[in-house]
């Protein structure tokens, strides 16, 4: 683990999206310190990390992404977690941001697009 | 480049802030008005006919006007005057933003052209891959965004061979990937394919070549089948069609693949590139319209 980089959990039930994830974000100032297939696992990891943002798929099986997002609000009132989801229909974008997600990244994304949504973000205080 | 909401896309490019876009989305939620409203506003309907009228969309898949039409509820005078009104009270979320005072006209512009040129996307293949199918609006736009995705992710350009509406002929192939929505209308999609376009769509997604049709791949496929859902979904929900999903998985019998039973609707297309063929189902309810 590098020094200084901003630590990331990233949840999402697909090992692909993951290893794609960690790909994108080699070589920034971002790195995935946790990776897990479920928002029940996301919580675990969460409270044992502590990770400065944490990035959430919303289709899983058994606890879904804003599900998981509602729990990690509880859990910490100011966490930062940004949705990552292919599933970018406006209820569910609003329902996020509602529900305390900081921002909403569309699968498939753009390299930049992602480190310029995770940087505003951090930088939001 | 996906399927996204206006809201979405200024949101990602930083320029709205999400309290900005939850406060114009409610604001032009205010002033939107549905045509039974105004109908009922003008004294041209009382409720229950309007609640018989969506009742009668959700079995016939009919616009509101059309129904009051062809039940004589209203003369074409009386919708026409309702259609203008509705025109000039409905604001766009553009609209809402720069009245609210998140964007300047001038921002919105700008935003505008740069929104449209993201999602034109589409290259002129791609739609004439889809353009001449008859599957009603919900097919139309999986197809739609399948043809497109398989292009932007899996550099597969492909054309329509063939169209069947046969629910017993949706699982040709070995592996059958597919994804349950729900909601507005309930149904499943479905892909169709063989080893070699599997492991072609497996290794696209992935960035990385995959040799067999391991875990890793289905992984990789059933993530390519959640965006074209997902995606789809976004595009679905800017008509007003809502869905929500259910996650991806992978077959290898159509006994397997689970449907709604109210999905009675079925549009299969055989899609084919220069190197692989594949097919894409879509099995369907009529959607219910608010």
């Amino acid at each position: 683990m590098s020094e200084g980089k901003v630590r990331i959990l990233a949840v999402d039930d697909s090992l692909v999206t993951l290893k794609i994830l960690k790909k994108t974000l080699k070589d920034t100032e971002f790195e995935v310190v946790g990776e897990v297939t479920s928002g029940e696992e996301g919580l675990v990891k969460f409270d044992e990390l502590k990770p400065d943002l944490v990035l959430l798929d919303i289709i899983m099986p058994g606890m879904d992404g804003i599900q998981t997002l509602e729990n990690l609000v509880e859990k910490d009132p100011n966490v930062k977690a940004v949705m990552v989801s292919s599933m970018g229909a406006k209820e569910k974008v609003m329902e996020s941001l509602e529900k305390g997600a900081k921002n909403f990244v569309m699968k498939p994304y753009e390299k930049g697009t992602l480190i310029e949504v995770l940087k505003k973000v951090l930088n939001e205080g | 480049m996906s399927v996204k909401f206006f809201g979405q896309f200024l949101l990602e490019r930083g320029r709205i802030l999400k309290e900005e876009l939850m406060d114009a989305l409610d604001f032009q939620k205010s002033v939107n008005v549905k045509l039974g409203t105004l109908a009922l506003d003008a004294g041209y309907l009382k409720a229950e006919q309007i609640e018989g009228i969506h009742s009668e969309q959700q079995r016939t898949d009919k616009m509101f006007g059309e129904i009051a039409l062809e039940q004589n509820l209203l003369s074409p005078e009386q919708l026409e005057e309702l259609l203008v009104i509705q025109k000039n009270e409905r604001i766009t979320l553009g609209e809402a933003l720069v009245q609210k005072g998140y964007l300047t006209l001038g921002d919105l512009e700008v935003e505008l052209t740069a929104y449209k040129e993201e999602q034109k996307g589409y290259t002129v293949q791609a739609r004439q891959a889809i353009e001449n199918l008859q599957g009603g609006q919900i097919a139309d736009t999986f197809l739609d965004v399948t043809a497109k995705l398989l292009l932007r992710l899996v550099d597969m350009e492909v054309q329509p061979i063939e169209s069947h509406n046969d629910k017993e002929r949706i699982a040709p192939f070995m592996w059958n990937v597919y994804q349950q929505f729900f909601g507005d209308t309930d149904g499943t999609y479905i892909i169709s394919l063989s080893d070699e376009p599997f492991l072609k769509i497996a290794s696209q997604v992935a960035h990385e070549k995959i040799w067999e049709v391991n875990d890793f791949a289905k992984d990789s496929v059933m993530e390519f089948a959640n965006i074209v859902v997902g995606n789809t979904a976004s595009k679905l929900s800017q008509e007003d069609i809502r869905v929500d999903l259910k996650p991806s998985k992978v077959v290898t019998s159509l006994g397997n693949i689970e449907i709604p039973e109210n999905a009675d609707q079925t549009i299969a297309v055989s899609l084919a590139s220069q190197s692989y063929s594949l097919q894409v189902s879509v099995v369907y309810s009529p959607p219910q319209k608010s």
